[in-house]
């Protein structure tokens, strides 16, 4: 896999994806565990007594607590139209929650004639070179945006030609053979790539029926948006 | 507070590894060398001139590096890559038998995305072949020691297709259960991929792909 072209310079790392939702677990008698508390100083999930959980919340951060969190280090950010997501348990329902962080190395192309990004499929390409002999038929991508692809012009009187083999042998039937060569235009060849994070919550519960476990979990994105898996 | 975590490829001896940060700046790229450099020109696979050929790159291990850790645990460490055909063979015309495969030390594809795949540090085994025409295969005699010999079960002789693990849903599965726990800090299992290219393989521009890690984390 090539990602070889990137377009931030070497060495320049993603920080890490910040977190829009925190949670807070309630207790039968009242009492909140809240994952972020008072001081900002952060509480163990796994520090959660299950047994007296009778609800349990996912809320977008505030401005006040994500700027103390941010104090303390961690990487959160306050989107506060985000939706809130709870779900009530009791002693049959024990809850299901943990995020899927996502790290992912992903190429794209940038056509250089409307400067727009674009996910080249290999479907809407172009013949831009006929093969010869061992070497098989060249294929550039199309900007679905645009409808441009590299193509050849000559150097002399810069026409152009659609394929190196639309003028022959690599000649510009005008120019003629001291002075026509080719050049290839490129605008949307050549692919460049990046790293990126993004985050899922999942929420939910599993509960035992007859002896079976059934799970009802909740996918959450960055954006808010709620999918049941 | 949240995990801080990396993807690295790992170069070199055994005894005297390199570790690469894989990122924007510095994405994976395959050779015909035990070459962890972004952007080299050098060293490419070559396209067989015989029916039925096969080129390997270099096998290429990579992992991910947590460097700050979790508040309480990194489970399900899980890696897949997007394409829109079977295989990346087909997508990027690879030619006869092409393809981008994988390390795998369970006898099925469904235990690949179940069960650990990935293998421990220890059993790090540095890429060979013959600098600029081929790599050992995964699978094959001379093959990644973990894959080829320790996992006598392994489906197809230890490395199969990524088409097989094309999504989130089906993602091959580099450590199951826990990876890291509370603050530990630390690599995970190591996985190796590799591209196979076949006799009337296609130069040029290739479709874009995106690989990804993912893991679950609270």
């Amino acid at each position: 896999m090539d990602w070889s072209r990137g377009i931030h310079a070497p060495g320049v790392h993603m920080s890490n994806r910040p977190l829009v939702y925190h949670w807070i677990a309630y207790y039968d008698d009242g009492i909140k565990l809240p994952q972020y508390n008072e001081e900002c100083m952060e509480n163990r999930f796994i520090d959660i007594d299950q047994e007296r959980l009778v609800k349990f919340g996912l809320y977008p951060f505030s401005k006040e607590l994500a700027k103390g969190v941010r104090k303390i280090g961690d990487d959160v950010v306050s989107i506060e139209i985000l939706p809130s997501y709870e779900i009530e348990l009791n002693k049959d329902k024990r809850l299901i929650y943990y995020r899927d962080v996502f790290i992912s190395q992903e190429e794209f192309h940038i056509c250089k004639k409307c400067k727009k990004e674009f996910k080249y499929t290999g479907i809407q390409k172009h013949l831009v070179k006929k093969g010869v002999g061992k070497y098989k038929d060249e294929y550039v991508p199309i900007c679905p945006h645009c409808g441009a692809h590299d193509y050849y012009e000559c150097k002399k009187c810069q026409r152009r030609f659609e394929t190196f083999d639309d003028a022959s042998q690599g000649m510009c039937p005008d120019c003629g053979r001291e002075h026509g060569y080719l050049k290839r235009i490129v605008l949307t060849s050549g692919s460049y790539g990046r790293e990126k994070k993004w985050i899922e919550y999942y929420l939910g519960y599993q509960i035992l029926v007859k002896g079976i476990n059934h799970k009802v979990i909740f996918k959450i994105k960055e954006n808010g948006d709620c999918f049941i898996t | 507070m949240a995990a801080t975590v990396q993807i690295e490829q790992v170069t070199g001896a055994a005894g005297s590894r390199t570790y690469t940060v894989k990122d924007t700046g510095t994405r994976l790229r395959y050779y015909t060398a035990d070459e962890s450099g972004a952007a080299l020109t050098t060293n490419p696979i070559p396209i067989p001139t015989v029916n039925d050929g096969l080129s390997g790159s270099y096998w290429a291990t990579t992992c991910v590096n947590v460097t700050a850790g979790p508040t309480s645990y990194i489970k399900n460490l899980r890696w897949y890559v997007t394409m829109a055909s079977a295989n990346m063979g087909l997508d990027w015309d690879l030619g006869t038998n092409g393809d981008m495969v994988i390390g795998i030390s369970s006898p099925t594809v469904a235990s690949g995305r179940t069960y650990t795949q990935g293998f421990s540090s220890n059993q790090y085994d540095q890429s060979d072949g013959t600098v600029g025409s081929w790599g050992y295969f995964i699978s094959g005699p001379t093959g990644h020691t973990f894959y080829s010999v320790s996992c006598s079960n392994a489906l197809s002789g230890g490395a199969t297709s990524t088409g097989e693990f094309n999504s989130l849903a089906n993602a091959y599965m580099v450590q199951s259960g826990q990876v890291m726990g509370s603050g530990a800090t630390g690599r995970s299992y190591f996985i190796v991929t590799q591209i196979v290219v076949g006799s009337g393989a296609v130069q040029g521009d290739k479709p874009d792909k995106t690989a990804t890690y993912v893991y679950s984390e609270v």
